[in-house]
């Protein structure tokens, strides 16, 4: 399981993944490879099985068939906690924020697994050793708050923030152990124009900084093809086409899974 | 052989009343979606009753079985729909727990007052009916033997049972296979949303389910009160947990598969109880079945979950009513309570040797409710046996104090050990299970340490138990009652500063995220498993810690002292003052222990004037008093996780508010990307007209407004606090068809559940025919003739294309129709509806609707994950429904096919309309704009 798998130079290699429920095949025999530094779009239309995908390379669905390989290692068994806990975040579609504890506890505790020896015990009796790491950590929270344009609303509950608001927290959280690959699942629905600009600039900048894989499912076509560097192209739960945003756009096969 | 089929029949006996309570769980579980715990509660009070009446006041049998069954228990059915289970629907799975565990507490307590209350108020000529040892059944009274063949006997009340279980096993299976009732329930359970747009009221088949299920646990009392053999309110619910092993056998759905496991079990269980002679040395193994049945059952249901993801928590974020005052203020209330509770102790209750007895007794309960805080009020897991954590740590305590000199400190806290390690055990079905589920799989492990390890002499010892005298510690002596206060006050702040420091860790941190996002909290590193066990160890360890207090203060510990029954009734006094918060644990302990006292005899304090004295209800009735306060309180306040507490402090918020308000002209306004409105008061702000709003880019069709069948102006609409859909003006014309196209995520789906209402418009209009509609909800604007076939087929899976068919259609010569139309659906009219291809459902979704045309018809996806022949004929049957003067609206992903038909177009993006026009002027160019941006090819 440990040996390192020198079949390529990606980063994430999904190798002949299958995916079935019941008797549906949501996702069949699918393989993409994204190297370090490159941001990658999914797109493909409704039931084509990029969220499922997603699941899978994240862990928290474990493929019919097919490997997943990562940074060498094959995961495929590994948990999703394992996975996050080694440089792989992702964001939700349905949003998912911890919506009781206030944005910037959201995002510490992302990274609240590094707290050091102790656990719920230390944290009772509130030991000043795991108190001086805690604020080790919350001091990289607002730095990862503040890149996400959150300062001025660290205080406020998750819950209780906008669709927007919450789409940038959720990446907030996945920036701030600094990943190796970061997945973004369909980051701009339900954002203004304006708000998904800001989103696309944070995720290049990102990129630039920590040279990370980004993955994005993502319907706005006009903002992966803006963003991405290349494309993968879903249809039915096979990959259909892949390559750059010119060349996926004029791809007849494309035009065909969009218009019907 | 004989003696097994004599055993069988006495086993058949109890199972038959255990399925009568299952068959009642079960129908009203699935139909409403609350598991009543209080079903036994409900089940004593009706056999109470029929005793009074029958033995009582001399009623015959028959008016006073059918007073109880057909006048009672219909009417407590009613009033329990709508003043308790109606407002729990959208509640969560702990709150309805709560609820119905409140219930179980007061309905008793509430029937046992009024029936002694009666006798020593009123004097009533009733017996009280306390020792009552065999009840008199709805037969002979006593019951008479007949000999069946090989000399083996069934007396008359077991025959009378098997009579009724079999009568109610008919009248259930005619009620839910051959009424229109029966129907609708089952369409309900099989799928509420596409119910409401067949035109069925969810509100009425709940009040009818709940109904239906109050007379069977009515008729179930009534019946088995002479088999159960007693008149006891802790017996009946012991029965009904024993039958929701029989629920959860049918898989907390299946009815029959309930009624037999409930036999099943009635059987096992007498049977085991004669041949298991291995056990024969295990006290209370016998007992142990049913329990052992049901977490094994629970933790099969939850076998093919897999790796869990999408649970959304749609709980809001609690509000701090407190949050406006500095942290001093915040706490000042508290310290004062704290000095004025020490001051009156010292100074007014310095020598009353009882009431001082009381509040240690209070504080130390206080501890126990401590734990409550820490796995529901945080964790939001509800744990049914914390009573069995409190048992064990004070047997280990008192075991190694008795039996082995241990110091009384030592002894505590290996106590506190005890009762964690047990907690980790409760905890494993935890990582399985949630909600229901879970809070079931603790109740079985807590009645399991009722019949099985607190039966154990080894850690009971016997009848007697184990002495725990009251210490010396750190040169106190514990005996001086106000001494154990002041160390019991110690032990509290020391647990509650505990509680604050986890709330403010990394700890408490993953414990709210884990209850708000398992999915998020999986992948941001979090362990579940590790979360949960964690919470339930912590909770365990408080539990026990409390316990051995709780025995030091009566000086002994017995296995009779806390049974899991007791623990319910905790349950609903922490959740009574607020399950959220240390202060309505200790409130609930103090209430708690001194309410009887105060019931009972009243209150004189030598500090007050004589006027202030009371004298109290007198002995014997008090208990019933506290529970039924106690009961009641958590029916009503388990929605409201800080109980009393929050809603004085959401008052007190209320008048600061005011006089800011009165202080300062404007309010300061909110962070930017803060939803501004109040989750109690939704804005909805509907326009007044709606003809003259109309904005000129819906009017493509010059004379659209005047012949439009239905008219949408100004819509917006989403869910929760996230809007979908910005503004909607559409028109939808009769004989005509209207494509809406967009891609995934454009809101086309929201539109669709909007225009069928089941998501409300927070703004703008729908007006059809001339009726604005707005307000309606789904099962009424679909008896107008506004249709939904929902995506991903509009059937009921489970229920068979005749009675899919028939949701549509009631008259049989209107299916013969739709079978001549769509031979297929005809030869498989008696198969289940989810057994059908994708194109055969759409063709069962489609079929009845061009039998009986709907005014409004509105597809989502009709054409998602067909074969393109079969979309062919799909589109069809919408052309010929034009024909026939339907209003159509087409919703697709995709353009090709549904252009070929439209009449009109209108792209969605982004929650709004951005073209909309006749389909000639729609062209290559105009969709790749639309779906793949600038690019062009």
């Amino acid at each position: 399981m440990e040996e390192r798998l020198s079949t390529s130079a990606a980063l994430v290699h999904v190798d002949g993944v299958t995916v079935r429920f019941g008797g549906v095949v949501a996702v069949n025999a699918a393989s993409l490879s994204v190297p370090p530094g490159e941001i990658r779009g999914l797109i493909g239309p409704n039931g084509a099985g990029k969220t499922t995908l997603f699941d899978t390379i994240t862990g928290m669905r474990l493929p019919t068939s097919g490997r997943v390989i990562y940074d060498g290692t094959d995961i495929t068994d590994r948990s999703a906690v394992w996975r996050s806990r080694n440089g792989m975040r992702r964001t939700f579609q349905r949003q998912q924020p911890f919506g009781w504890l206030s944005v910037e506890d959201n995002v510490l505790a992302a990274l609240d697994y590094r707290g050091g020896g102790g656990g719920i015990v230390a944290d009772v009796l509130a030991l000043p050793s795991r108190r001086r790491r805690e604020r080790e950590r919350r001091a990289k929270a607002q730095a990862a708050v503040a890149r996400c344009g959150l300062t001025s609303l660290s205080g406020e509950a998750a819950g209780r923030l906008s669709i927007g608001k919450v789409r940038l927290l959720e990446l907030a959280r996945a920036i701030v152990d600094d990943p190796k690959v970061l997945l973004l699942d369909e980051p701009t629905s339900g954002l203004e124009e304006a708000e998904a600009e800001k989103f696309g600039e944070i995720v290049s900048e990102v990129r630039h900084e920590t040279g990370c894989a980004v993955l994005l499912v993502e319907h706005d076509v006009p903002f992966v093809m803006g963003l991405c560097d290349r494309i993968t192209v879903l249809n039915l739960g096979e990959v259909i086409a892949e390559g750059t945003p010119a060349e996926v756009s004029s791809n007849d096969l494309v035009r065909a899974a969009y218009l019907g | 052989m004989r003696e097994l089929l004599q055993l069988a029949i006495a086993g058949a006996a109890t199972g038959a009343i255990y399925s009568l309570i299952a068959s009642g769980l079960t129908l009203s579980y699935t139909a409403t979606g609350i598991f009543n715990l209080a079903y036994g509660a409900i089940a004593f009070c009706s056999a109470l009753l029929y005793y009074e009446l029958n033995n009582g006041l001399g009623w015959s049998i028959v008016p006073a079985f059918l007073f109880v069954v057909a006048i009672f228990c219909p009417l407590l059915g009613l009033a329990l729909n709508f003043a308790v289970f109606r407002p729990l629907a959208k509640s969560t799975d702990a709150a309805k727990i709560m609820a119905t565990v409140g219930l179980l507490v007061a309905l008793p307590a509430i029937a046992r007052y009024i029936v002694e209350g009666g006798i020593s108020t009123f004097g009533w000529g009733i017996p009280d009916a306390k020792q009552v040892t065999l009840p008199a059944g709805i037969f002979r009274s006593p019951a008479s033997n007949s000999n069946l063949w090989l000399d083996v006997v069934v007396n008359s009340n077991q025959v009378v049972v098997f009579i009724t279980g079999a009568a109610v096993a008919v009248a259930l299976w005619v009620l839910l296979r051959h009424t229109s009732l029966g129907l609708h329930m089952r369409a309900v359970v099989d799928k509420p949303e596409l119910a409401a747009m067949r035109g069925v009221n969810d509100g009425n088949t709940s009040a009818y389910a709940w109904v239906i299920g109050t007379v069977l646990a009515g008729v179930a009392g009534v019946v088995g009160a002479p088999i159960i053999g007693t008149l006891q309110e802790g017996t009946f619910n012991l029965v009904m947990f024993i039958a929701a092993a029989a629920v959860v056998i049918g898989g907390l759905r299946s009815i029959p598969l309930a009624f037999v496991g409930g036999l099943g079990l009635g059987i096992a269980e007498t049977l085991v109880r004669r041949y298991a002679t291995f056990a024969k040395d295990i006290n209370g193994f016998n007992n142990s079945v049913p329990f052992v049945l049901l977490l094994a059952g629970l933790l099969f249901l939850a076998r093919d979950r897999g790796r869990r993801g999408g649970s959304v928590s749609a709980q809001p974020p609690p509000v701090e009513w407190t949050d406006d005052l500095p942290t001093w203020r915040k706490n000042l209330p508290w310290v004062i309570a704290v000095v004025l509770f020490f001051v009156w102790t010292f100074v007014f209750l310095r020598n009353n040797e009882a009431w001082l007895g009381n509040l240690a007794t209070g504080l130390s309960l206080a501890v126990v409710f401590l734990s409550f805080v820490i796995v529901t009020g945080r964790g939001g897991m509800v744990s049914l046996s914390q009573a069995a954590f409190v048992m064990v740590a004070a047997f280990t305590a008192g075991k190694v104090m008795v039996e082995h000199g241990w110091p009384w400190f030592p002894a505590l806290i290996l106590g506190s050990l005890a009762a964690m390690a047990l907690g980790i055990v409760v905890s494993l079905p935890a990582l399985r299970l949630g909600g229901l589920p879970l809070a079931l799989a603790t109740l079985a492990l807590g009645f399991l340490g009722d019949v099985l390890l607190f039966k154990w002499n080894w850690l009971r010892q016997g009848q007697s138990g184990w002495k725990i005298a009251r210490p010396e510690l750190f040169g106190i002596n514990l005996v001086d009652r106000t001494s154990m206060i002041v160390f019991l006050g110690v032990v509290i702040a020391a647990i509650t500063w505990l509680i604050h420091n986890l709330q403010r860790s990394a700890s408490g941190r993953a414990i709210i995220a884990v209850r708000n996002s398992e999915p998020a909290a999986a992948t941001s590193g979090l362990s579940i498993p590790q979360t949960k066990l964690g919470i339930f160890a912590l909770s365990a360890a408080v539990a026990g810690f409390g316990g051995v207090l709780v025995a030091t203060n009566n000086g002994r510990i017995t296995d009779g002292t806390f049974v899991t029954q007791t623990g319910l009734a905790w349950l609903a006094a922490v959740v009574l003052f607020g399950i959220r918060k240390p202060q309505g644990a200790i409130l609930a302990g103090l209430s708690t222990a001194c309410s009887t006292t105060i019931w009972n005899r009243g209150f004189h304090f030598a500090f007050t004037p004589s006027f202030l004295h009371w004298n109290g209800l007198g002995s014997g009735t008090a208990t019933y008093v506290g529970n039924a306060l106690f009961g009641l309180g958590a029916v009503q306040l388990a929605r409201e996780p800080d109980g009393i507490l929050a809603i004085t402090a959401m008052q007190n918020r209320a008048r600061r508010d005011k006089r800011r308000a009165r202080q300062a002209d404007a309010a300061a306004p909110l962070p930017e990307g803060v939803v501004a409105s109040a989750p109690d008061s939704p804005a909805v702000t509907l326009p007044a007209s709606t003809a003259s709003t109309v904005p000129a880019a819906a009017r493509t069709d010059a004379d659209a407004p005047a012949l439009a069948a239905l008219q949408l102006t100004g819509i917006h609409s989403g869910y929760g606090l996230v809007e979908v859909l910005h503004g909607i003006t559409l028109p939808v014309v009769s004989g005509q068809i209207t494509a809406i196209l967009g891609p995934n995520g454009a809101g086309k789906s929201t539109l669709c559940q909007t225009i069928a209402g089941l998501v409300p418009a927070s703004a703008g209009t729908i007006v059809h025919r001339g009726v604005d509609v707005s307000g309606q909800r789904a099962h009424q604007r679909a008896r107008m003739g506004i249709v939904l076939a929902p995506e991903a087929r509009g059937v009921f899976p489970a229920l068979t294309v005749r009675e899919n068919l028939q949701m549509w259609l009631p008259d049989a010569a209107d299916r013969d129709d739709a079978y001549g139309r769509f031979p297929i659906l005809g030869e498989r009219r008696n198969l289940p509806a989810g057994s059908l291809s994708g194109g055969e459902q759409q063709m069962l979704t489609l079929a009845p609707l061009l039998v009986k045309p709907p005014d409004v018809l509105i597809a989502d996806e009709p054409s998602l994950g067909l074969a393109p022949l079969i979309v062919e004929q799909i589109l069809q049957i919408f052309v010929e429904l034009r024909a026939r003067g339907v209003a159509l609206v087409l919703v697709e992903e995709k353009a090709k096919g549904v252009l070929e038909i439209a009449d009109t177009v209108s792209f969605l993006s982004l929650g709004r309309i951005t073209w909309s026009g006749p389909k000639s002027a729609v062209d290559d160019g105009l969709l790749a704009q639309v779906y793949l941006g600038q690019v062009e090819a």
